[in-house]
């Protein structure tokens, strides 16, 4: 008769207040008297994700503090998991508001809609606190298999159920190298810890196995923030998923993701810096040129931030090629609490840029393309400002935050002598600003063929642009407060 | 890398006795004469009624599912079961936890529509 | 009150501009009286504002004056730390002094949308006192680039027809140079951290770093393509009669008075002093690219059918003369330089205020479209031909005053052969200078469109008054902008010379080709 084991169940109550969400998502979706696609069930269903989220944000902020292992040291609680945790659901939360319009005319029942999302946000959590491989897979399987399904749920959109299919498998895919890459890590080092692994890596004994591992794992997290050479699914995912979902798949899957591979990177795979620093260079060169290139030659605008969010997943990648091993222990590494930073931006500015495209889409008109935008500046000023602010800011132009993100990571570049690096970055950023100032030529300096339509007003819309905006400037201008949290995360990672 | 070589001769071995029974049969079985007959889709020996390659329809699907997801459950209770006395009433909490977050999802399949064959 | 005001004068100056467009995005759009006016006084309250730093400046003192030194980025070193000594006050001054005649001339000019027009001017305005006033690098960039956004959407939206290519032009020849800058700025705080101990973007520490000459290569490299782009430098001047062509008026105004001041503002406060011994090596080649800036800049106007694109090109050939006088390095010639920084900024100013008055009238550039205007419109030929004076740079008018300084400092420096064509470039630009003015305002009036055309109203002569004021006022009196300049361009000669010793005394000077950078991918165990 063994009593009952240890385990801090407080430090979990982000995940219980996440989990608890989403099941009751899920029974007010068939619950909801007025039908689960009425305006009545998208509100209500809204407001209690805010209301779940914020319950979780408000516990995880509780406990910003704490340092500490539960359920048998598999999951880690520590403040670069929390700032995980709240940057994840402060993405989310933005993209619930984003979606209080669009979720009306879905295949699925609003309920379930939000619910696939709160799912997808516990899994993510779980990622981001996870110490053991085993959990972050469970982690990421629970995030993958509720955004693959949100990926399709689109109303009328043809292309949804392509773009999700091509998702799933290529996602089924890379599960599989992941799934793989953690049993010969098993295999090899006999453990599935992070930090057991740290020690049970042994190139001489282990051998190049040990490497293939650490590829096949490596590969698994690469292709969920879609490095080239693991993108192709992306395009067609952003593409055909409803916008909210492209903004969530953009902001807090890749947020989730990095977080993993900067924790793995750091904690279980430091003695192999030598091998995979050089990988990282290489990736982000092909994985900035390629998006860049590619971006500029889109007509969609929701394909066009497809490729703009592989290009970002590109500057984040220069952040971690420029990781200092010999840092470890001895104070905070620039290149780490970078791309901290960066995502952070990163999330505002692009839920802004998808939020005023939501916004413009209210007319009855879609506006998706660089053609239907045209004259819409001049014609809605409060949106074409801010869709201005959120493309100088994604093209890295002060005095927006995508600036100081821009210079804080290529910074760290130089300061490692990666001088290459950021001559090779900041080329591309050049490049991104022919096509992120494409936007506002056809919103200001173009003329609308017809007529364009009043737009009806959405709080909700108009809240998340506002907040994004708020933060672009905000961090823009005065981001020491974020800068300190950032830096106080990375110190525990190690 | 010798705790391998196993594996390694394993594969080889699976792979040998398969690829050599076909090559096998191929060389030494007597070759039939491809006839119009021997072209044709072969049903218990009679000749098909109907075309081939109808779809299921997709209840048979959500009902599969549900069978799986029902199967795993019982997967997970029975070592639970076998060790009811040790892990008490920690155990007990835990199934049960287990089952009602299942019992989530039963509900919102069932009224959903999806235990309904039209 | 008075005493705080004084503590914080260049944040008022800096900031006003920016608080009267927000009080500007508040006003209704259609009230385009309003709104004129508003933008109007706003930008002359500022100029008074910015003339009690005129008053309140210490003529005599070289170094910076009115500092502001607060944290701004602590985690990185970065303060707000602004400051100005003579030049950048003089540039300043210019600044706040084009602001309200540029907004004065648009009134009638800009048809649509004025109130984004203003609002844009404005903030722009702060953009450029903010670079103009930066003593730190990120807090320069950041002003520097944030320029950069009112320009192109000045461009891009109340343009010409091929507004939309030129604007984009301008943007991304802008953020090439720029970010490679920017790369350069933190490989020095990078520098700076090995030799100060500490990480820091202070402008007046890192003069303090002695670089290495092979980083300073590199580094005065890159600073200059940013610099030299904007000044801009031949062969890197394509984009500016593109931009100029295209720009309204009052866009031109501003690009030419005071966006291309940026360039070489850049030179002699960042990339000199930063890099002598770099900019040393380099000096044969920017002297070259100057003169070649001089006389093809006027070779190439003398043959513009397009009056805007005369001007622009005599830009191209004026700012070869600053970048001569800088590279001089010497008292007179620098000082020559800074003078004609600002005489430029006077003249072709008011040259381009002209082109948009006679484009108002006409809707043409070309200036065979003109021709004995002089007749109907003896109010602009009056100070049309000052404008074309002072750019010739008749003694009596501002442009003598600078173009003469960098002459004698020319003759005096290291490098005397280079009056030769730089004396060559001041006769051709009388040419094509007087050459058309003789086109656009004498000769028979042969088009019939150009018989009912109107003179100058009041509002446009009070427009042009100014200028012409400030160009005898800089012709006849230059000792007292001179006196301000001079102590603070010898404190830089100084500088510049004693760090130059400072870094040959420690390592033998190659030859710059000699000179590689590692690329390619760096393991984690390098270092």
């Amino acid at each position: 008769m063994t009593g009952f084991p240890s385990i801090s169940w407080n430090l979990l109550l982000p995940q219980i207040v996440l989990l608890s969400t989403a099941l009751f998502l899920l029974l007010l979706a068939v619950i909801y008297r007025g039908g689960g696609r009425s305006r009545g069930a998208t509100v209500a269903g809204a407001v209690f994700s805010l209301l779940g989220l914020g319950v979780a944000a408000f516990m995880a902020l509780a406990q910003y503090d704490t340092v500490a292992d539960t359920f048998g040291a598999m999951l880690r609680l520590d403040p670069f998991s929390t700032f995980f945790t709240l940057l994840i659901i402060g993405g989310a939360a933005l993209c619930v508001l984003l979606s209080v319009r669009e979720a009306g005319g879905l295949k699925a029942m609003a309920g379930e809609y939000y619910a696939l999302l709160i799912f997808s946000v516990l899994g993510m959590v779980v990622m981001v606190t996870a110490a053991d491989l085993l959990v972050i897979f469970i982690g990421l399987e629970t995030m993958s298999l509720a955004v693959y399904i949100l990926v399709g749920i689109g109303g009328e959109r043809e292309n949804g159920a392509e773009g999700s299919l091509k998702y799933f498998l290529i996602g089924a895919f890379a599960s599989a190298f992941l799934i793989y890459g953690i049993a010969l890590l098993l295999g090899t080092t006999g453990t599935t810890r992070l930090d057991g692994i740290a020690s049970g890596l042994n190139l001489a004994e282990g051998g190049s196995l040990q490497l293939v591992a650490v590829a096949l794992v490596l590969i698994g997290f690469l292709f969920k923030i879609a490095a080239v050479p693991f993108h192709m699914w992306a395009p067609d995912a952003y593409e055909g998923a409803p916008t909210p979902i492209t903004a969530f798949m953009a902001v807090a899957v890749k947020a989730s993701a990095f977080a993993v591979l900067l924790r793995v990177l750091n904690v279980s795979l430091l003695p192999l810096a030598d091998y995979w620093l050089p990988v990282m260079w290489t990736l982000a060169v092909l994985t900035m040129t390629v998006g860049n290139l590619a971006a500029i030659f889109q007509g969609n605008i929701k394909r066009m931030l497809a490729y703009s969010s592989i290009a970002h997943a590109g500057y984040l990648l220069v952040a971690l090629a420029s990781i200092d091993p010999a840092a470890a222990g001895v104070g905070n590494d620039p290149a780490m609490a970078s791309v901290l930073f960066y995502l952070t931006v990163y999330t505002l500015m692009n839920v802004g840029a998808f939020g005023v495209l939501i916004y413009l889409g209210g007319g009855g008109r879609q506006m998706e393309t660089l053609e239907q935008i045209k004259g819409t500046g001049f014609r809605y000023p409060l949106l074409g400002v801010a869709m201005t602010v959120f493309m100088f800011s994604l093209a890295g132009i002060p005095p927006t935050g995508g600036f100081l993100g821009k210079f804080y990571v290529f910074s760290a570049a130089v300061n490692r002598g990666l001088i290459s690096l950021a001559i090779i970055g900041v080329l591309n950023s050049a490049a991104s600003a022919y096509y992120y100032i494409r936007v506002t030529v056809q919103m200001y300096m173009r003329q609308s063929d017809e007529q364009l339509p009043g737009l009806p007003f959405s709080l909700p819309l108009a809240a998340a642009v506002l907040l994004a905006l708020y933060g672009v400037f905000q961090l823009g201008i005065a981001p020491s407060d974020l800068l300190t949290a950032a830096d106080r995360a990375v110190l525990f990672l190690r | 890398m010798l705790d391998y070589v196993a594996i390694f001769l394993t594969i080889i071995v699976a792979a040998l006795m398969a690829g050599g029974a076909l090559l096998l049969s191929a060389l030494i079985g007597p070759s039939p004469a491809k006839t119009k007959e021997k072209e044709r889709p072969f049903e218990c020996g009679l000749v098909p009624i109907e075309e081939p390659g109808r779809r299921f329809p997709v209840h048979y699907y959500v009902v599969a599912i549900l069978f799986v997801v029902f199967d795993i459950e019982v997967i997970f209770l029975y070592p639970w079961i076998a060790s009811f006395d040790e892990v008490g009433l920690y155990g007990f909490i835990g199934a049960m936890a287990f089952l009602l977050v299942l019992t989530f999802g039963l509900i919102y399949e069932w009224l959903r529509g999806g235990l309904e064959w039209h | 009150m008075i005493e705080l005001c004084q503590n914080d004068i260049l944040s008022w100056v800096l900031f006003l501009p920016l608080a009267f467009a927000a009080l500007l995005a508040v006003l209704p759009g259609s009230a385009k009286t309003l709104l004129c006016w508003t933008a109007f006084a706003a930008s002359v309250v500022v100029f008074a504002v910015s003339l009690s730093l005129w008053c309140g400046f210490i003529p005599g003192e070289a170094g910076m004056q009115f500092t502001i030194h607060k944290p701004w980025i602590e985690q990185w070193g970065v303060s707000y730390h602004l400051g100005i000594d003579g030049i950048s006050l003089l540039l300043i001054l210019l600044t706040t002094f084009l602001t309200p005649v540029v907004i004065l001339s648009t009134w009638s000019g800009v048809k649509k949308n004025i109130k984004g027009f203003l609002i844009l001017l404005l903030v722009l305005e702060t953009g450029m006192l903010g670079a103009f006033m930066a003593l730190d690098l990120v807090l320069f960039y950041f002003f520097w680039e944030v320029m950069l956004i009112p320009m192109y959407l000045l461009i891009g939206v109340w343009g010409h027809e091929r507004r939309i290519y030129a604007a984009i032009k301008f943007v991304l020849y802008t953020m090439v140079g720029s970010l490679l800058m920017l790369v350069a700025f933190l490989y020095l705080f990078w520098i700076g951290k090995e030799s100060l101990g500490y990480f820091t973007t202070d402008l007046l520490q890192l003069y303090r770093v002695a670089v290495p000459y092979h980083a300073q290569f590199w580094l005065f490299a890159s600073f200059a393509l940013a610099f030299a782009i904007k000044v801009p430098m031949f062969p890197f001047h394509t984009w500016l009669p593109d931009a100029h062509v295209e720009a309204p008026a009052a866009g031109s105004v501003i690009l030419a008075g005071i966006l291309l001041k940026m360039g070489t503002y850049g030179f002699i406060r960042f990339a000199m002093p930063l890099f002598p011994a770099a900019s040393q090596a380099f000096t044969p080649v920017i002297l070259t690219l100057a003169v070649i800036g001089i006389i093809y800049g006027a070779l190439v106007a003398m043959v513009q059918p397009d009056l805007k694109k005369l001007v622009a090109y005599s830009s191209v050939s004026h700012l070869g003369f600053v970048m001569l006088g800088l590279y001089t390095l010497t008292s007179t010639g620098v000082t020559g330089g800074v003078y004609q920084m600002l005489n430029h900024g006077i003249s072709t100013g008011a040259l381009f205020l002209i082109c948009g008055i006679l484009y108002e009238r006409r809707h043409t550039r070309l200036i065979d479209q003109f021709g004995g205007l002089s007749s109907r419109m003896p109010l602009l030929a009056v100070f049309f031909l000052l404008a074309t004076l002072s750019s010739i740079g008749l003694p009596g008018l501002n442009g003598f005053v600078g173009e003469f300084l960098i002459l004698i400092g020319t003759y005096g420096s290291a490098h005397p052969g280079y009056v030769f064509f730089a004396a060559t470039g001041v006769i051709l630009s009388a040419v094509y200078m007087l050459w058309m003015f003789r086109r656009v305002m004498f000769g028979p009036l042969d088009n019939p469109q150009n018989r009912k055309i109107a003179d100058l109203s009041f509002r446009e002569v009070m427009v042009l008054l100014p200028v012409t004021v400030m160009m005898f006022w800089m012709g006849l009196f230059p000792g007292m902008f001179l006196s301000r300049i001079t102590p603070s361009v010898e404190k830089f000669i100084d500088q510049y010379n004693r760090k130059l010793e400072l870094v040959q005394s420690v390592e033998t000077v190659k030859s710059p080709l000699e000179h590689r950078v590692v690329f390619g991918p760096r393991g984690g165990s390098e270092r």
